[in-house]
């Protein structure tokens, strides 16, 4: 039985520790305020709100709470119980007496049954906590009835399979390769209501995709001031495909063990609906290696957000319509918990880190390849603009790069064909003179990727070439941004017409369909 | 002042004209499909915004007015073209964005029924003009119960006043309509439509014409919240009185060309960047004392983001000068980072909307 617990329980928790892990991943704003206010009203009498770091564990309060899971739960009772078991089991071993640690669980238990017994509180996508739900009350193996909320979400786990970057420098995509790697040959085989499958062994699942708005966007040219004209003759504005952003999703993720199954499957099925529902992506890998065509490639999904990239000819701003977003379920960042840390730690320390190793697996990579290789044939995309959208985000406010961070260290590009990314330039510094700031440097230490020291170069060298303190010609490029940024703006301002095509669209199944029942 | 008498066949035309710009301006005519409603009652605006299919759906008008001197005429090409107006007494009261060009037209300026974001007392026909622009916005035929939220300032940090005269105004006023209606405080409904991701942990800054709203929410729970008396008005004002510039003017800069980045060009520019600066740091000033004078904190664990919003903060430069301002001589929270709103105009309406939906 304790063969499926985690090697390490995670850290104790307090009261709005938990409720902040779990608000945190219910991304509807509504449905969080709900919750929010749910659970802070139920709290009240607590006064912890306002207080200074009160550990609610220790207040005599909880008892009341404990009594009312007592009332409101018995339907779990038995698993309540064997809950109790495995974690004395645990904290005996503890130096602190288990009794109050046990309170946390206790705590995280009673967030689980008010919420569920508030019903359509929450939508499945935290379904985290609805599938810890239905694995506790609904199956009869002992191994998965252990999963509750916390363990669920706060876990380490262990991938069977880890992205690797293998860095032997071997610069892949040079153009003679590059066109040989076009002319392979990948068409359809077979294609029903549900999918789509190919020759080179990529099956697409495309029962729930979703129409947004055709792609329609401007192609900066490159080494210009000018903003694109919009003549005949010129390339705008342009609908074609120019690339390929790579996503992780950074949800949250279950244990990759085959008593896990339903779980995952079920989480991201809730996933998959709520992106078809917020267009988010063009393809979407689910931890199987299963490919789903979210929304159809003629359209953009919204992907990008401000993101920066550019090939030998143009620069490209908007790349919810120039390129397609592929999103593997996954992530590579973990939140780190600072409660333990010193105070004089704390400071300044982002609250994400890399995590050991990527939970994107084998399967999912091999997909994404096999995808890949489709949408490069099939668009003729240069392999110049196949990038992780960590490498082309920026916060186009304050002109730092990596605003996401998803995929930024350990993505394929080798197996892909590709040539390494995070040792190339980034346009978002040559082009705009983009810059980074201490949090990136803190996540990234010795890590950061050796584009940007290279960037850096070079944009140093084309100061000198224009005569400028390098500051100056920063300040210049980013004023161009700025300026080029504005004018793209203005730009779609204009597609209101088209947005409003979002009315007709088959959209998004209603969250109370896929809520786990 | 317009001027009084019958309306010339001069300032007929003008008027003429006046109408067939405000038709120019595209109208909204998207359907709600969920039936909250979000309403930011802004000193200078009114937005409001209702859920569509994908987002959220805007419309604003401007929360002024233009007194006309009554007339058939007048009145009739109103009526024609849907022009939204009131008689009242001897006056024809042209209110909503319709007044800014009418004012344009006539060569005058506009009123408002609201002052440093309450009702103005001194303005007699406050409360009707301000209903008027209300049911126009929020279509009272549709209410049947609908959960509305609207904002309301924070009680101001250097000056007592009555809000709740305001805030019952209003709500009666909505009520009666058919709404279920409630207020949000605007810097709260800041941190509700731009820090979901944080979990409503931050601090909610809406730099708005009449005031400064500020809100630090902990898990959307409000613990601080004040506004001062400091504003683009203010900032319009000032710097018409020491340039000699009309204010009307000061502002079109304001809006339009202003770069708190860029070196001043002129003395409206020089101005413009003083009393940007005097705001900016009355607004970390009145922070800080706040935040110092608040015992019931919460330790939140991690740096909390501030984010700005509304007309004021729009200036490039805005954020990066309030950064420095928060930076000197400390500050006593950690920060994580200052951003601006997604949407800055729209972000009070966009919390007000998520206030309404949720509680309906
Ligand atoms: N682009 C802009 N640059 C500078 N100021 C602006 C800009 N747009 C609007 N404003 C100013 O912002 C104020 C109105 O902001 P708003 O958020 O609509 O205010 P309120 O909430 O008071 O209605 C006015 O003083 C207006 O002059
Ligand atoms: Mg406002």
């Amino acid at each position: 039985m304790f063969s499926s617990l985690p090697k390490k329980l995670p850290p104790p928790k307090n009261y709005w520790q938990v409720v902040e892990e779990i608000a945190k991943s219910i991304p509807d704003p509504v449905r969080k305020l709900k919750f929010l206010k749910r659970v802070t009203r139920d709290r009240s009498q607590l006064s912890i709100a306002p207080d200074n770091d009160v550990d609610i564990a220790k207040t005599d309060s909880i008892d009341t709470v404990q009594v009312e899971l007592q009332g409101e739960e018995t339907g779990q009772k038995e698993n309540k119980d064997e809950h109790l078991e495995q974690e004395i089991a645990y904290r005996k071993r503890t130096s602190h007496t288990w009794a109050y640690r046990y309170r946390h669980i206790i705590i995280s238990a009673i967030l689980v049954v008010t919420v569920w017994s508030a019903g359509m509180l929450l939508m499945s996508l935290i379904g985290v906590i609805n599938t810890a739900i239905i694995d506790t009350a609904g199956s009869d193996s002992d191994k998965v009835r252990y999963y509750s909320v916390n363990k669920g979400r706060l876990q380490t786990y262990n991938p069977v399979a880890t992205l690797k970057e293998k860095r032997d420098g071997k610069k892949v995509g040079a153009n003679d390769k590059l066109s040989a790697y076009l002319n392979k040959v990948i068409w359809i085989v077979e294609k029903t209501s549900d999918i789509e499958f190919y020759s080179n062994r990529l099956q697409i699942i495309t029962t729930y995709m979703v129409d947004n708005i055709p792609r329609n966007y401007y192609k900066f040219p490159k080494n210009s001031v000018q903003l694109p004209a919009k003549d005949l003759s010129s390339k705008n504005p342009a609908s074609d495909i120019a690339g390929i952003l790579y996503h992780a999703s950074e949800s949250d993720i279950f244990d990759y063990k085959p008593e896990m199954t339903s779980s995952i499957k079920r989480y991201s099925k809730a996933l998959i609906k709520y992106l078809c529902k917020k267009k988010s992506y063009h393809y979407f890998i689910d931890r199987f290696g299963r490919v789903y065509r979210l929304v159809k490639d003629e359209h953009a999904a919204f992907h990008g957000g401000n993101s920066v990239w550019a090939d030998d000819e143009s620069i490209y701003l908007n790349l919810n319509h120039a390129f397609m977003g592929i999103c593997f379920e996954g992530r590579d960042f973990e939140t780190v918990d600072k409660s333990a840390a010193a105070d004089d730690d704390k400071k300044g320390t982002p609250n994400i880190s890399m995590m050991q190793t990527s939970s994107i697996n084998e399967a999912q990579i091999r997909s994404g390849k096999e995808l890949t290789d489709l949408l490069r044939v099939k668009y003729n995309i240069s392999q110049h603009n196949c990038v992780p959208h960590s490498l082309a985000s920026v916060n186009a406010r304050s002109l730092l790069i990596g605003h996401h961070l998803d995929l930024s260290y350990g993505f394929p590009f080798n197996e892909y064909e590709l040539s390494n990314k995070y040792n190339e330039p980034l346009p978002s510094i040559t082009e705009f003179g983009f810059s980074y700031d201490k949090y990136f440097e803190k996540i990234f230490g010795a890590k950061k990727w050796p584009g940007i020291s290279y960037s850096e170069e070079l944009l140093k060298k084309q100061a000198k070439k224009k005569n400028l303190p390098l500051p100056e010609y920063r300040n210049l490029l980013n004023k161009k941004f700025i300026r080029f940024f504005e004018w793209q703006k203005e730009q779609m301002k204009n597609t209101k017409s088209v947005k409003d095509d979002q009315d007709n669209i088959k959209t998004a199944i209603e969250i109370t369909d896929y809520s786990v029942v | 002042m317009v001027a009084k008498g019958k309306n010339s066949k001069k300032e007929e035309d003008k008027i003429t004209q006046a109408v067939e710009q405000i038709l120019k301006a595209p109208e909204d005519e998207d359907n709600l499909s969920e039936n909250a409603i979000g309403v930011d009652v802004g000193t200078s605006k009114i937005v409001v915004s209702v859920k569509g299919k994908g987002e959220e759906l805007f419309s604003s008008q401007l929360n002024a007015f233009i007194a006309v001197d009554y007339s058939k005429f007048t009145q009739g090409i109103l009526k024609q073209n849907k022009i939204s107006h009131l008689k009242i007494g001897d006056s024809l009261i042209v209110y909503g964005d319709g007044a800014a060009v009418f004012a344009n037209m006539l060569n005058s300026e506009t009123k408002r029924p609201m002052r440093k974001g309450l009702l103005n007392p001194k303005e007699e026909n406050a409360i009707e003009i301000i209903k008027a622009i209300i049911d126009d916005l929020v279509d009272p035929t549709k209410a049947s119960d609908a959960p509305l939220c609207f904002s309301i300032p924070g009680v101001p940090k250097d000056f007592e006043t009555d809000i709740i005269y305001h805030e019952t105004i209003l709500r009666r006023h909505l009520n009666e309509k058919g709404f279920q209606s409630r207020s949000i405080n605007e810097g709260l409904a800041v941190v509700f439509s731009e820090l979901g991701k944080e979990n409503f942990t931050g601090i909610g800054i809406s730099a708005g014409g009449g005031l400064c709203n500020v809100c630090l929410s902990y898990l959307s729970i409000p613990h601080i919240s004040f506004s001062i008396q400091k504003g683009g008005d203010y900032i319009d004002n000032a710097v018409s009185s020491i340039t000699g510039e009309v204010s009307t003017r000061v502002r079109d800069i304001k809006e339009n060309e202003f770069d708190l980045l860029t070196k001043p060009e002129n003395d409206i520019e020089d101005a413009l960047n003083i009393y940007y600066d005097d705001l900016i740091i009355s607004l970390v000033r009145a922070l800080k004392e706040s935040i110092s004078q608040t015992t019931k904190i919460p330790k939140v664990g991690a740096p909390i983001p501030i984010v700005l919003s509304g007309g004021t903060a729009k200036p490039n430069g805005f954020r990066d000068r309030f950064e420095i301002a928060l930076k000197e001589d400390g500050f006593p929270l950690e920060i994580s980072e200052v951003r601006m709103a997604e949407d800055p105009l729209n972000a009070t309406t966009k919390g007000a909307l998520i206030a309404a939906m949720y509680e309906g």
